[in-house]
């Protein structure tokens, strides 16, 4: 069953009188359980897909269905609604509120869900166990390592329990090593059954991947190992 | 995200962005405290004042002769203006100065010569012995009424309760003993002096005591506060009269005329004080939107990560609309405390009184309050409009 359905999707960003076509007449089917890899240099536009895929831009024409929902028909408020049911984010720079420890940081997403404060600190200390952490609870980020913060990231991105995980360059800030760990956990995530979309420019990490979709100039130029071709 | 959690989180932020929110209190605090004090510095001085002058007594007239020439009056001219309808007593006042001594001590003190009726007139009575006689004045003898600020610099160790074992001693004025016959009650300090310094003793005494005759002030008292401007026109025809209708040689000054030169002084020194409190206030106001708009772009980036996670618009709002009322609150309630505190020690630990308005508190609570609400806010509801993507990358 397809999660994500893309069909001609057109981006276009004015940068002072120019013009840049991001995205031109992009197709692209996920289906649920896969682990795709979209690639490509930087300028390519995979990360305004990516962007895209995430609610977290909207697309300038074409069609956008995710778990069958037509993502064009929602505002802004529809969209925060959908990223926090549907999406788990794992960014590159990590994206942690740098006040708040390794704890609320993960527990963020269910307070706006409106989960009580119990149920939260429960699932919460559950997902950094995950991605073990157990002892790194009440740090905040700026007391742990590169990738001790991507591993909040990544336990905040599970904790609503989402059908996708979306990470754009979770290596990109981390050495190989740490970079190999997060990896790993991804992997155990897509074999707990979830759909894991990863943005990358480096060919060791997408050679992981099951499927591996190539970009440039806005195009997909190259589909492999998928289920849909 | 319900209420309470809203709470907790606006808390939170509060709390981990220590530095933030205590410039923005400082910022409330110094434009509140700053309007509380200074507006009450000045509308103290305007009651203060006011009483100074009210207790002089609100139905004198002072006479001035100001011509360097102009004759005194004789004593059948004082009886004239005696006699009028509207006018209840007058009587002459010869001033000069003298050092009084007593043992090592000495203190330089005005001297006014005048009749029984000046304690009337001026409302000045002796809070201990007796105040002047006709008898006194009928036979020059050398009595005096002193007042407490002559006492308490002769006498530096004397409590003021041993001031009755002074009458009847002497004190020496210029080197000429006088006999203390009583000592005039406290009427305070105002703005035209010391009203303790003095020594009064009998006209005829001073006359020889200053060697002078002539007479510049009078004090009139009307028979009511409603006779003045009729005993002040009767006052001016007669001396318009005896000085051949030059009327550069005398000046006639009510009691309500000063009230309302030193009013509209004082009235001057408010609004100069209210000009600086509003200044502060504004300094303050400007300090608040420095903070808030500096921090913006690390705002805009925790809007953003909080968005892609799944706050909608209101929840973003929500929590910054409680940060914000929150810390103006907190800086408002203690601007008002350390105003009204301040405001209290000025008046214990100087002379000045302060009037705390009410008012004007609520006033600048809430212009400060205002001004921390919309700045505090006004970023963040930029922000929460922003796509995630665009709140995230903002730099």
């Amino acid at each position: 069953m397809p999660l994500i359905e893309i069909s001609h999707l057109y981006k276009t960003y004015t940068v002072g009188e120019n013009k840049v076509q991001a995205l031109n007449d992009v197709s692209l089917t996920i289906d649920e359980h896969e682990f795709v890899a979209i690639v490509g240099p930087s300028g390519s536009g995979k990360t305004t897909l990516m962007n895209i895929i995430g609610c977290l831009d909207t697309a300038t024409s074409g069609s956008y269905r995710l778990n069958g929902m037509e993502i064009g028909d929602y505002d802004d408020n529809g969209l925060s609604g959908i990223r926090n049911r549907t999406i788990g984010f794992v960014f590159q720079k990590f994206n942690l509120l740098g006040k708040l420890n390794a704890l609320e940081n993960v527990e963020l997403p269910l307070v706006y869900r409106g989960v009580g404060g119990k149920e939260r600190l429960e699932r919460a200390r559950r997902a950094l166990e995950m991605v073990g952490l157990q002892n790194r609870m009440d740090h905040v980020p700026f007391e742990l390592s590169g990738g001790q913060q991507q591993r909040v990231a990544i336990a905040r991105a599970i904790i609503t329990d989402p059908p996708l995980i979306l990470a754009d360059e979770p290596t990109g800030n981390l050495d190989s090593r740490t970079g190999a760990e997060v990896l790993k956990i991804l992997h155990r995530l897509n074999e707990a059954g979830r759909t894991v979309v990863l943005i990358t420019h480096d060919p060791n990490v997408a050679a992981q991947a099951k499927r591996v979709v190539r970009i440039g100039d806005g195009r997909i130029l190259s589909d492999r190992g998928g289920g849909t071709e | 995200m319900k209420f309470e959690q809203a709470v907790k989180m606006a808390v939170k932020s509060i709390r981990s962005n220590k530095m933030r929110s205590f410039l923005t209190i400082l910022g409330i605090v110094i434009g509140i405290s700053s309007v509380i004090i200074l507006i009450g510095i000045g509308s103290g001085s305007k009651e203060t004042i006011t009483s100074a002058i009210e207790g002089m007594g609100t139905n004198l007239l002072t006479v001035s002769l100001t011509g360097s020439d102009a004759a005194s009056l004789t004593d059948s001219e004082l009886k004239t203006i005696r006699s009028y309808a509207s006018v209840s007593d007058a009587v002459p006042d010869l001033t000069g100065t003298a050092t009084a001594k007593a043992g090592s001590e000495s203190y330089t003190t005005a001297v006014e010569g005048t009749l029984p009726g000046y304690e009337n007139v001026r409302s000045v009575h002796a809070a201990l012995g007796r105040f002047l006689t006709q008898n006194d004045d009928d036979n020059r003898y050398r009595v005096a009424d002193v007042g407490v600020e002559v006492l308490q610099n002769l006498y530096p160790d004397m409590d003021s309760s041993e001031y009755e074992t002074l009458i009847g001693k002497n004190i020496s004025l210029n080197g000429t003993d006088f006999e203390i016959a009583g000592i005039l009650e406290s009427k305070g300090t105002s703005s035209a002096g010391s009203s303790d310094n003095r020594v009064l003793i009998p006209l005829s005494t001073a006359e020889r005591f200053l060697k002078n005759k002539e007479v510049k002030t009078y004090y009139v008292a009307a028979k009511t506060s409603d006779d003045i401007s009729l005993a002040s026109a009767e006052l001016n025809r007669f001396f318009l009269q005896k000085y051949d209708s030059d009327s550069s040689q005398f000046r006639i000054l009510s009691q309500t005329e000063l009230l309302e030169t030193s009013s509209s002084t004082v009235g001057t020194l408010t609004m100069m004080l209210a000009g600086i409190a509003a200044i502060s206030l504004l300094v303050g106001g400007i300090g608040i939107m420095n903070i808030m708009l500096v921090s913006v772009v690390e705002r805009t980036r925790e809007i953003g990560i909080r968005k892609a996670v799944g706050a909608r618009r209101k929840d973003i709002l929500l929590q910054f609309v409680i940060e914000a009322i929150f810390i103006s609150c907190v800086g408002g309630l203690a601007g008002i405390g350390i105003g009204v505190l301040a405001g209290v020690l000025i008046q214990v630990f100087s002379s000045m009184k302060v009037a705390l308005s009410v008012p004007v508190m609520m006033a600048a609570f809430g212009f400060s309050a205002a001004v921390g609400i919309i700045f505090g806010l006004y970023p963040a509801a930029k922000a929460s409009k922003l796509k995630p993507i665009d709140a995230l990358s903002f730099e």
